[in-house]
């Protein structure tokens, strides 16, 4: 994925790598982070699949600088990728859904008891995520990662809810059977 | 205590912004059967001077009702309220009615502005009622009106305005008598997110002034900026939190965009 990633902002102008690496790091605001090594391996790898070219700028009062931009077929592999949908599975890796699935096996109130303690906790990250919205040097593509973080955690909390509202009906007990109402 | 000495002595209750005490509010809800349901279900909360509160929860949950009971705007069916120290229950429905037009301002979901009315009217209705005179009315109409940022459309039918300028004008008509006490029912529930953040900004800073600022909502961004979230759940409080608020934290300890 780092790679059409790359390929993506070499697509939107020609540049170096520690270029390339700066760009990165502001593009995502710093949420992936790489060091330069990453950087120069996945370029040696994109010119080897003949996706991006290389040219050697020579300067004055520096060693020699390398040039990367897309070749055609690296427009092309680009726009394949960006242009796919997404398809996937939804991904629910998310520890939490794990915990309190667990927990609700056991008894609604371990459960619930996680559920308050997490929604004061996403509750906290979006003042944070609220706060940083507000900075107005961020790159545009920032703004649009904090929305997506913002609109999960949003998410989240309606999930918490909804399971809040779901344990009610279940026995004290637990073992997750729907008790009859 | 100024406050507390302009009561009539009836009873005396120093202390809260807005106190509950096993409040409990029930509406016959089909006529002929007598059936009642339950919208508050014993509720006992404190909100203190200079509180930042939001009430949350899902709908159906009683917060409305909360608040309705909590600005004498709706009776408990049991249970005592007191309002800037004063018990409601004493009282007369004036007697009521007055604290709550001297201690509380709200702010409704839909607005509630008089379509007939200009913008300036609008927000000089309460003080109107409140028999203020003339020339301070005018003032405090034209510095509130600067406060929320809509001087320039004071001539202006609420017709004539955006969901969220309308609700600018709404807070300044809440402000107009210098409430202690904001209260505000989904006050961005009709707004897009900029016009939302907007009003939320003018709620923010009615609670810097030094005001009690209490907010029902089920907009989780809403809830995040205050100092105390209250949760109800079937008319009863099922979680109370006041959030520590560390520093901000940074964007990278908040999100993680790497595959790994």
């Amino acid at each position: 994925m780092l790679r059409f990633v790359l390929l993506g902002l070499l697509d939107a102008e020609p540049r170096y790598g520690y270029e390339l690496k700066a760009v990165f790091e502001q593009f995502l605001g710093g949420t992936w982070p790489l060091n330069i090594g990453q950087i120069y391996t996945s370029l040696s790898r994109l010119e080897d699949d003949g996706l991006v070219h290389s040219q050697t700028v020579p300067q004055d009062d520096a060693p020699d600088r390398k040039v990367y931009e897309l070749t055609p077929l690296g427009r092309r592999e680009l726009a394949e990728w960006a242009n796919t949908i997404n398809e996937e599975p939804v991904k629910l890796r998310d520890e939490l859904f794990l915990k309190v699935a667990v927990l609700s096996l056991k008894d609604g109130k371990s459960a619930r008891t996680l559920i308050h303690r997490q929604r004061v906790a996403h509750l906290g990250r979006l003042a944070d995520l609220g706060g940083l919205q507000k900075d107005p040097e961020q790159h545009p593509a920032t703004g649009l990662l904090l929305e997506a973080a913002i609109l999960r955690t949003e998410a989240e909390l309606k999930w918490l809810d909804a399971v809040e509202d779901r344990l009610k009906d279940w026995g004290t007990n637990g073992n997750g059977k729907k008790r009859k109402k | 205590m100024a406050r507390n000495e302009r009561s009539k002595g009836t009873v005396l209750h120093i202390g809260s912004a807005i106190e509950l005490r096993d409040v409990h509010r029930t509406y016959v809800s089909d006529e002929t059967s007598g059936v009642e349901t339950s919208a508050l279900d014993g509720v006992s909360l404190a909100i203190e001077r200079g509180d930042l509160v939001a009430i949350c929860g899902p709908s159906g949950s009683g917060k409305s009702t909360l608040l309705h009971v909590a600005g004498a705007l709706d009776t408990p069916t049991r249970g005592e309220v007191f309002v800037e120290g004063w018990a409601l229950a004493s009282r007369s429905a004036a007697q009521r009615a007055e604290i709550r037009n001297k201690s509380i301002g709200f702010v409704f979901q839909q607005f509630n502005l008089l379509q007939g009315l200009t913008v300036a009217e609008n927000v000089a209705v309460p003080a109107v009622l409140a028999r203020l005179k003339p020339a301070e009315i005018n003032q405090r109409v034209d510095e509130l009106l600067e406060l929320v940022g809509m001087a320039d459309k004071s001539d202006r039918k609420p017709g004539q305005l955006s969901g969220g300028e309308q609700q600018r004008v709404a807070v300044a008509r809440a402000l107009v008598l210098d409430p202690p006490i904001v209260l505000a029912d989904e006050p961005t529930g009709n707004l897009d997110t900029a016009s939302g953040e907007a009003v939320m900004e003018l709620l923010l800073a009615s609670h810097s002034a030094g005001r009690t600022v209490v907010i029902v909502t089920h907009d989780a961004r809403i809830a995040a900026q205050t100092q105390r979230v209250v949760y109800l759940r079937d008319g009863q409080i099922s979680q109370e939190d006041k959030p520590k608020r560390g520093r901000q934290r940074k964007l990278t300890a908040l999100v993680d965009t790497s595959p790994f």
